[in-house]
């Protein structure tokens, strides 16, 4: 998580870069912000390694959906579940990790005011990422806001204290000033 | 009907019935040869060892939609088999569906799904929306990106307004002269979109094409500047009009099906879209909700029309313990709608523009002018007859034009 501009797809970008091609294991991006740029993940692999051939398999074993709301979401974890339980060896190859660009922009929509839906919402879509990764030992990476009470105070995480309890682990990312 | 092929599943059948008749993207061709395939493509259906497609002809489903629309408990209740097995069955040939469904429908509305391979395919053959400026366009990489959505923001008297109008002319640049040859689409909620100005950039770039043809006499360089002309730009320019909040979120609600019918358009500009959020908006956390929404439907229309979407933003102060310093408005959370984040500013009496986010770019800031003819560089490149960068007052309608001409 991080305020805007901090890096969150480029970690997400290279994250997935370095499994693909290092582990030569399969990843699944789902991204809901539009900011996946498959030149940018270009230019990382061609950092780490020379071969061309190398390159473009790594490139393939990458599986990009677009999501926009939080149905197609869960519709896509839903499709990775049943795809993994039937074990169907297809091209996809076994798949070791599963990004999601931006939790939070397809959840915001939903929480707060009279709606109750969002929050069940949430906890459904917490509730498919933990199985999903427990059942298939998948590596599961989400990115999220930060948010501000006001305009003075300071930046906390979005999605509230519900949300907290679901990531095992979290990693602030700031850029402070002359570094 | 005519034989189905062995592959069955192609999509380019020529059926005698139309396929048009639905707009739900999940339909698929209502075709009778098709039938013998579907029923085909669950028996190979992996492991489960489950082999309906006798029963589910005999259960009377013709057409794949039939299936897909029966839901998996009716259809375990049709053909007796367990919920289970009829969600698998139903997968599959979602899946299958999936497969042959025509690709350029854009994949509105099913599942986008690409490798990573595919995606750098298209992104490299996408093409760029220039501004003119030739600084701007390297710390952007290339120009205004299409299917992103970039937000500029500024203090007022900066320059938004100026380059929206100038990006809503420069999409129009025919693909031999290096643009994308789309339409436009401005919705102001400001009410500072001035038409002589918009004559003034088109005419300017009109000129600087017909510049490029003369040097390079090129046959499809004539017949392009055959349709580029002033009328042709500003008939393309399509612009609305919204005072409140509830008309913008109308609008962008409605873009979609504008934007189907009006296929060739490639730029949405929404110049204003902090004006009508900022002022009167008690309940906070509704106007987060309604902005996060908004953005939401924002990046599906960049997406599935191939379209660059442009939002300016106005500046707010933000006090701090020392110091107050300018910062976007709408909030922290609008700042992660925008993809790309331009931030133009004022250094005395220089205008700056600083990339402040991107994905693919480094964040840096360089120079630029805004002239009689629109956005431009600071030192204006090499080519003859370029206007000189003079700083004239934008709102002021250039006087001494006829002079500087050669």
């Amino acid at each position: 998580m991080g305020a805007p501009g901090s890096g969150k797809t480029q970690v997400c970008l290279g994250i997935a870069a370095s499994v693909s091609l290092g582990l030569k294991q399969h990843v699944l991006f789902l991204d809901s912000t539009g900011g996946f740029t498959a030149s940018r993940l270009y230019q990382m692999l061609q950092a780490q390694t020379e071969d061309e051939e190398e390159q473009l398999e790594a490139l393939q074993r990458i599986q990009v959906v677009r999501v926009f709301n939080i149905y197609e979401v869960l519709s896509a974890l839903q499709e990775l579940r049943d795809r993994l339980s039937q074990q169907v060896v297809s091209s996809t190859g076994p798949l070791k990790m599963v990004l999601l660009d931006s939790v939070s922009a397809v959840i915001y929509p939903l929480l707060g005011g009279r709606q109750s839906e969002g929050l069940a919402l949430m906890m459904q879509l917490s509730r498919e990422l933990k199985t999903l990764a427990r059942e298939f030992s998948l590596a599961v990476v989400v990115t999220n806001q930060v948010t501000r009470d006001s305009s003075t105070g300071p930046l906390k995480p979005a999605l509230g204290r519900s949300w907290s309890f679901v990531p095992s682990t979290r990693v602030l990312l700031e850029s402070k000033e002359g570094s | 009907t005519e034989p189905a092929s062995s592959s069955g599943l192609s999509a380019g059948t020529q059926s005698p019935r139309t396929h048009a008749a639905h707009a739900d993207p999940l339909t698929r061709r209502q075709n009778g040869s098709d039938t013998r395939e579907r029923p085909r493509a669950c028996a190979e259906a992996p492991p489960a060892g489950f082999a309906p497609g006798a029963r589910l002809a005999a259960a009377g489903f013709q057409t794949a939609q039939e299936l897909l629309d029966t839901g998996p408990c009716g259809l375990s209740k049709e053909i007796g088999i367990s919920r289970e097995e009829a969600l698998e069955a139903l997968q599959v040939v979602r899946q299958e569906c999936h497969g042959d469904a025509a690709r350029p429908a854009g994949g509105s509305g099913a599942t986008r799904k690409y490798t990573a391979l595919e995606l750098l395919e298209e992104e490299q053959s996408q093409g760029f929306i220039i501004t003119f400026c030739s600084a701007l366009d390297n710390i952007l990489g290339g120009g205004v990106q299409l299917t992103k959505i970039t937000e500029i923001c500024g203090a007022p008297g900066v320059g938004k307004t100026q380059l929206c109008m100038q990006l809503a002319v420069d999409v129009q640049i025919p693909e031999c002269f290096g643009g994308v040859a789309g339409e436009a689409v401005f919705i102001d909620t400001e009410g500072s979109f001035m038409v002589d100005r918009v004559v003034d950039i088109a005419a300017a770039c009109v000129q600087h094409c017909h510049l490029i043809a003369e040097a390079q006499q090129e046959e499809d360089h004539q017949k392009a500047l055959e349709t580029f002309s002033l009328e042709n730009i500003l008939s393309h320019i399509y612009y609305f009009r919204c005072r409140d909040y509830t008309e913008l979120l109308a609008q962008v609600y409605l873009l979609p099906e504008f934007l189907s019918e009006h296929s060739k358009v490639r730029l949405v500009v929404i110049d204003g879209i902090a004006f009508p959020f900022r002022h009167d908006f008690e309940d906070l956390s509704l106007r987060t909700r309604l902005l996060n929404g908004l953005a939401q439907q924002l990046i599906i229309i960049a997406n599935d029309h191939r379209a660059a979407v442009v939002l300016t933003n106005q500046m707010t102060t933000r006090i701090g313990q020392s110091q107050s310093t300018l910062v976007p408005a709408l909030g922290e959370s609008w700042g992660h709608a925008a993809t790309v984040r331009l931030i133009l500013h004022w250094d005395n009496s220089q205008r700056l523009a600083t990339l402040y986010k991107s994905p693919s770019q480094k964040e840096s800031t360089i120079a630029y002018h805004i002239t009689s003819h629109g956005f431009r560089d600071v030192q204006p490149p090499a080519v003859t007859h370029s206007t000189e960068g003079t700083e004239l007052n934008p709102r002021k309608r250039p006087r001494a034009e006829e002079e500087k001409q050669q």
